[in-house]
């Protein structure tokens, strides 16, 4: 199957930041969570990604198709929700339905009334009388009503309550249970990401620190609880990230670099993402 | 780009009041027809440069409102966004030309104005609009600040709609008559300003940034 993203040596330059020679796969039918601080470039990189802002240099392939080509074309293929929903103020859901009937071919009315029924969205109310949740929850609607084959999501459950984050993110795993579909997201809420992804990449400054499977993170990483001394036995290279505690130290380790007996816990993506950003820092 | 000039459409069907000021000043001009027995210029004039801040209303609410950002990840290439609002231009030209042409016709009618005054004046209307717009959105799309365009087209408007009134009130108007074959004319040189504008907004709009 083909990778649903691939983007290659993508720079994109600010006066203050670059995103700097970013390389990213997204397999097909998988979900790729993409983590990173505020300020890393995981907006800047979705932006480039849809042709919202333009790139400096680099090579971006959406679908098999390359989007300086196609953009417009692939874009039918791509529900996206942003941070924030742009839609006009005083739309309500006709005015919506009946604008995204005429901007997507494969626009889906029936499918958008039932998300909007599900996210228990009002259907005589203003755009500009929703709350947040009910904009992002709008968005979502919008995103998944239209037979797209992609979804980027960026911080799209950002205002969410629980339960319904809860939901959409169930939504989100339905969604890929068709081969074909895929998904990219980011996020700052990172136990979402670890429930939903398949793959996740690490961005920082600008740079990509990691794009790998989850599962295989996991299996290679772990937390190290011992004593400073203990941890000075240890091949540097396994080593990928310490915290001193009151206790000992907590480091992240390559599992196969550690020695058997010695007191390893499993690491969470979150956990993972800490400690190599502090280490870089 | 059917889906851009849909929801443009809705837009307009929202804010009608917009379009009143338009219509008061068409009937003005319907009544002082009826009355005279000539169309007054400049009053039509008037009323197109008001219509002008419409597909500038557009731009600022959808830059406003973050629209802009969903047409950017909408299947619609920067050119036919553009083109859309230019379309939209030419669309709401034309419509208001018509129920200008309407009201400005009953008033002559009750008038006896000559049928040929009547058009003049309603392609004049459209020709203000066209080359107005023309050379505003290009600005509007360079400069990213269409809110700020709006603020002084309708400023240059108003200034412009004072001085015409200024220089018809002092007996001018019979020096500023214009024929049904001069504004035809006028009107055409018009619309290729308006394909020219459009051009020239492609090419800037390709190079920007939404966001």
């Amino acid at each position: 199957m083909e990778n649903a993203i691939e983007i290659r040596g993508l720079v994109k330059e600010y006066k203050d930041f670059k995103l700097d020679s970013v390389d990213l796969t997204l397999p097909g039918g998988c979900i790729l969570g993409l983590i990173g601080e505020n300020g890393a470039g995981k907006s800047t990189m979705i932006k480039c990604l849809l042709g919202i802002i333009h790139k400096n240099e680099g090579s971006i392939t959406i679908l098999g198709r390359d989007a300086d080509k196609e953009l417009a074309d692939i874009k039918e293929d791509v529900g996206v929700v942003l941070d924030d929903v742009g839609i006009p103020d005083t739309f309500k859901y006709k005015q919506i339905n009946a604008v995204m009937k005429c901007t997507y071919k494969n626009w889906d009315e029936a499918e958008f009334e039932g998300y909007m029924d599900k996210f228990g969205l009002p259907k005589d109310k203003k755009f500009k009388e929703f709350s947040r949740g009910m904009k992002m929850k709008m968005g979502i609607a919008i995103a998944l009503s239209h037979k797209a084959k992609l979804l980027v999501l960026d911080e799209a459950t950002n205002g969410l309550d629980p339960v319904i984050r809860d939901e959409v993110t169930d939504i989100f795993y339905e969604f890929t249970r068709d081969e074909e579909h895929s998904i990219l997201i980011s996020s700052h809420i990172v136990s979402d990401l670890e429930k939903l992804c398949d793959y996740i990449s690490f961005i920082h400054k600008g740079k990509v620190l990691l794009n790998e499977e989850k599962d295989v993170l996991l299996e290679e990483y772990a937390i190290l609880s011992c004593a400073e001394e203990d941890l000075k036995e240890l091949d540097p290279e396994a080593i990928r990230g310490r915290k001193s505690g009151k206790y000992g130290v907590q480091a992240l380790v390559k599992r196969d670099g550690v020695p058997a007996g010695m007191n390893l816990s499993p690491v969470t993506i979150e956990e993972l993402f800490i400690f190599m950003i502090k280490e870089i820092a | 780009m059917k889906g851009l000039m849909v929801k443009d459409m809705l837009y307009i069907r929202q804010n009608l009041r917009v379009f009143s000021f338009a219509v008061f000043m068409a009937v003005m001009c319907a009544v002082i027809t009826a009355s005279k027995g000539k169309v007054p210029e400049g009053l039509g004039v008037a009323a197109a440069l008001f219509l002008n801040s419409l597909p500038m209303l557009f731009i600022a609410d959808d830059q406003r409102t973050g629209y802009e950002k969903t047409l950017a990840y909408s299947p619609i290439s920067k050119d036919d966004m553009v083109k859309a609002r230019y379309l939209m231009i030419l669309a709401v030209g034309l419509a208001s030309s018509l129920i200008v042409l309407l009201i400005i016709g009953i008033g002559a009618y009750i008038g006896s104005a000559p049928v040929g005054e009547v058009l003049a004046e309603t392609m004049m209307f459209m020709v203000t609009m066209l080359v107005f717009l023309s050379l505003c959105l290009p600005l509007v799309y360079y400069f990213r600040k269409s809110n700020a365009v709006m603020v002084i087209s309708f400023v240059v408007s108003v200034g412009l709609s004072v001085v015409s009134s200024i220089l018809f009130k002092d007996g001018m108007e019979e020096n500023m008559d214009i024929s049904l074959g001069t504004a035809a004319v006028m009107l055409i040189a018009a619309l290729v300003i308006t394909a020219v504008s459009y051009m020239i907004s492609v090419r800037i709009f390709r190079k920007t940034d939404i966001c």
